[in-house]
């Protein structure tokens, strides 16, 4: 699935050849570069300006690619762009500059949300004057952006990819933002030629039909519950499926506070169906242990996550007992551990991997490149110091469990990198011992009468989808499969019927729930202004909010697969270990539970936390 | 003959480093007898993006400059090296051989654009050297030319005279012209870093309601004499680029026929936003009451 956001098939072309105008909103693609897709959006970025195509920004910052493509550039206060979204529907709603036959046919719910922007729910007309003391922006440039917007053929790329991923849905108030966003585009006729989602970073013309596995379609990890593997790998390269039995999960953003406070909550993405949501989740899980131990596997918390002393905190309690850290990098987050297991990069060891291929876990990534790339990744030379592959010590670890042979099937690193060769589309082109020489392969590009359709384009015009996406699942259609979107309605809700279900006498809810408000400018104030008392009226339009409930709560499960490094595993075990630890004073060092291996690859570090604990020393244990 | 050339695109560079990158990969950890000394891992950029801002929000322009040896016809660290330690090759390209430039200090001072870096490990002065090992290996392009994800950075390997004719074609301008070296590095829309500019927002009061003023003319006038003319965009903005850093007093005219005219004088120093420049109602015809 694709986290939520929209389809994007076809709009580089779309916007090229239609679109007047581009709204960059909290979006900085040539510095955050789609994702793992390098460059490749710069060059037809550049088109921008040859076209003729008017650029706007809406940053607080005059970012990389607003200093690169000019344009017009609000500065809205961080944290307050909803309230200039919301005073660019009154406009339009007062100036009629909306898609009226579009909101009539393929939407439910205007009504209300027209009324709380007129200021008929509540007193507060939404006018642009009303949103000048919150974002700074004067009454007057909002106008003139509504009256440009409301009457050209405008792409909105929101956020990092342009539909809707990053920018602004990571703050306090992300969620509105969002909301307020697709409501806009709703307005104006999504999937009009010209209208549509974008920055030109997704929606290259290039063929998805050839299949390659995304780095989160399960590689050779047999997760048939946690990535992508159900969906095509497993029918292509059948394995040994393996599932993690514990019901005990907590997402990222929630782990100090369950080691902490021992108890916490909230709800976590659920891509299956839009209601999935609403499923709480809870901790501790009924009948389990608190978590005592903590597996750290690939990218920092401390780097990437929000109010980040509190991993800090969670590394130093004595409620955790034991934390090992497996990283290519003895990053700060590393230092905490009381055992280091220094994996190796990329160039020590075999590897075969798709450039920008998000599969799994952001369907048909490929799109942000300008040709499909199939990397062969040959190891350059031995692991360096006392470094191993996440794969080998992987499969240390399970011999030692007894589940080695489980693990590797009998191969190697290399035998499956041929196995997953073998499972794709690429010996139909090539043979396996010319790909290994080669090193890479190009996708050919398709013809031109086979390009995909243009995204929501089946949507503007009432026909049923027909872009290559298996989302949502048949079930999750209201109607009939393939008619509609995957509301409850089948249409595009300004006012969002789940929602609605979910909990409908509060306000907000869900999308101020727990927000912590610490970033925005009413942190002080612990509460959210931008949109009072709205969220029963803000609309949950296409499955944005999924998206935005992931990067609030993200809970990333254990993958093995080769080249997957944003994993996390995390470990509580029923109780058997229950009241050991307890006795342990501060600055004592944790036990040795991890044997030394016989060729010394697992090995004890010194304690933990070094200043909060008597000022132990770590040793570095890869030798770089 | 053929002669190297680099071409960088002043509008067109955004700070994205993968020629700085390049380089750094291309000599440190390598050592090119004849051409280059090992590059040290941190302290030296050969190629050095440097970065200007300019205005203030909302109208703010940030440029960046990738400077590097310039490659001079007429070089200063040529004249300043003892030794040969400098070598101008007949197809354009500067060489500080490192076999012969150990402890010649000066050669970093000689350079006026600062782009000879002093290696204090090797004693060595360093720059980059147009990747002529690769170009004599049949390269036709640098590595910072071939990674420039916006083809900022162009390699042209073409006789003087042909080079000349690009430059007055796309109005390339070198570094300091006034140090008389004649580098081979040239720049496009160089004015992007070395102007600046005046801009506002107009606005007026259209049925008891601020808006910006679209269309309204603009000019630009100095010591009484008119240099440019705008007309104000969607937003009431109107910019004048490539005025001279601290050139003194202009004076900004705006006209719309339902308001009254408008001057405002300003002294330019760097970029100036003159803010938002509200219109008054015209005066009511001589003879009317009120």
């Amino acid at each position: 699935m694709r986290l939520g956001q929209t389809e994007t098939y076809g709009t580089v072309e779309d916007l090229l050849k239609e679109a007047e105008m581009v709204v960059f909103w909290s979006a900085d693609p040539e510095c955050t570069s789609g994702s793992y897709s390098a460059f490749e959006g710069t060059a037809r970025r550049q088109w921008l300006r040859d076209l003729g195509i008017e650029i706007v920004h809406i940053d607080p910052y005059y970012n990389h690619t607003a200093a690169l493509l000019g344009g017009k550039w609000f500065a809205p206060k961080p944290g307050t762009d909803t309230a200039m979204a919301l005073a660019i529907a009154y406009v339009w709603i007062t100036e009629g500059l909306y898609d009226k036959r579009f909101v009539a046919e393929r939407s439910v719910g205007f009504e209300p949300w027209r009324d709380y922007v007129l200021g008929r729910e509540d007193g507060v007309p939404k006018t642009p004057e009303w949103q000048e003391p919150e974002t700074g922006i004067p009454a007057k440039d909002v106008r003139a952006l509504a009256r440009q917007w409301g009457s050209k053929k405008t792409y909105l790329g929101a956020g990092g990819w342009g539909n809707g991923h990053g920018g602004a849905c990571r703050s306090a108030t992300g969620i509105q933002w969002a909301r307020a966003l697709a409501c806009l585009l709703a307005m104006q006729g999504m999937g009009r030629p010209g209208v549509n989602y974008g920055h030109l970073q997704w929606g290259t013309p290039v063929d998805l039909h050839f299949y390659f596995p995304g780095y989160a379609d399960g590689g050779m990890s047999g997760d048939l519950e946690g990535t992508g593997m159900p969906i095509s790998l497993y029918q292509r390269m059948p394995q040994l499926p393996t599932f993690n039995p514990s019901t005990q999960k907590v997402p990222r953003l929630r782990i100090p506070e369950a080691i902490l406070e021992g108890r916490t909550e909230g709800y976590p993405w659920n891509g299956k169906t839009i209601e999935g949501q609403f499923q709480k989740f809870s901790y501790p899980a009924p009948g389990h242990s608190p978590i005592r131990m903590f597996y750290k596997y690939g990218g920092a918390s401390i780097g990437t996550m929000s109010e980040t002393n509190r991993y800090v905190r969670a590394y130093r309690s004595e409620n955790l007992e034991f934390v090992v850290n497996q990283s290519i990098w003895f990053e700060g987050e590393a230092k905490f551990a009381d055992v280091l297991l220094p994996a190796c990069t990329q160039f020590e060891r075999w590897d075969i991997s798709e450039f920008g291929g998000t599969g799994g876990y952001a369907l048909h990534g490929q799109t942000q490149m300008n040709h499909r790339i199939v990397l062969m990744q040959h190891k350059c030379i031995e692991p360096l110091g006392e470094s191993k592959s996440d794969w080998q010590i992987f499969l240390e670890l399970s011999h030692r469990l007894g589940l080695g042979a489980y693990y590797s099937e009998g191969m190697t690193e290399l035998d499956w990198v041929k196995r997953l060769f073998d499972a794709s589309d690429l010996p139909k082109h090539i043979a396996w011992k010319d790909f290994l020489k080669k090193g890479y392969f190009v996708v050919p590009a398709p013809a031109e009468h086979a390009r995909d359709p243009v995204a929501l384009r089946w949507f503007y015009e009432g026909r049923k989808k027909d872009v290559p996406e298996p989302h949502p699942l048949p079930g999750d259609y209201g109607r009939q499969f393939l008619e509609g979107l995957q509301t409850q309605s089948g249409k595009f809700e300004f006012e969002c019927s789940s929602l609605k279900r979910f909990d409908p006498r509060r306000s907000g809810a869900p999308a101020d729930r727990e927000v912590s408000a610490f970033l925005g400018r009413h942190a002080d104030q612990g509460t959210l202004r931008t949109l009072p008392a709205a969220a029963h009226l803000a609309a949950l339009a296409l499955q944005l909010p999924h998206a935005l409930r992931r990067q609030a709560e993200r809970g990333e499960r254990h993958c093995r697969a080769p080249g997957v490094r944003e994993r996390l595993l995390l470990l509580g075990r029923p109780d058997q270990r229950a009241g050991r630890g307890r006795a342990r004073h501060r600055g004592a060092r944790p036990r040795q539970t991890l044997q030394r291996p016989r060729r010394g690859g697992l090995r004890r570090a010194p304690d933990r936390a070094a200043p909060a604990r008597g000022g132990a020393r770590l040793r570095v244990l890869r030798g770089l | 003959m053929k002669k190297w050339n680099l071409v960088i695109d002043v509008a067109q560079c955004f700070n994205c480093n993968a020629c700085a990158m390049a380089c750094h990969d291309e000599y440190f950890g390598n050592e090119f007898p004849g051409y280059a000394a090992e590059m040290p891992r941190l302290g030296h950029r050969w190629i050095d993006i440097r970065q200007r801002e300019t205005g203030r929000c909302p109208a703010v322009e940030v440029s960046y400059l990738p400077v590097t040896c310039n490659h001079c016809d007429d070089a200063p660290c040529v004249k300043a090296a003892r030794d040969g330690a400098v070598v101008k090759r007949a197809d354009g390209i500067v060489i500080i051989v490192p076999e012969k430039a150990k402890g010649q200090r000066r050669l970093v001072d000689a350079c006026p654009y600062g782009a000879v870096w002093w290696n204090e490990e090797k004693q060595l002065p360093q720059a980059w050297p147009f990747d002529a090992h690769l170009l004599d290996r049949g390269w036709t392009r640098t590595r910072g030319s071939q990674v420039c994800p916006t083809r900022a950075m162009r390699t042209l390997h073409v006789e003087d005279e042909e080079m000349q004719r690009i430059v007055r074609d796309e109005r390339l301008q070198v570094l300091h012209p006034e140090y008389g070296t004649r580098p081979r590095v040239y720049y496009k829309n160089l004015d992007r870093w070395s102007k600046v500019f005046v801009a506002g927002s107009v606005a007026g009061v259209l049925g008891g309601i601020t808006e910006c003023i679209e269309a309204a003319r603009v000019v630009l006038e100095k010591d009484g004499r008119a240099l440019a003319e705008a007309r104000t965009d969607p937003y009431g903005d109107f910019k004048f680029g490539g005025l001279e850093e601290r050139s003194g007093a202009y004076r900004v005219r705006i006209a719309d026929e339902r308001f009254a005219a408008k001057t405002v004088d300003v002294a330019l120093g760097g970029s100036a936003y003159l803010g938002t420049i509200m219109l008054e109602p015209r005066p009511a015809p001589a003879g009317t009451s009120t």
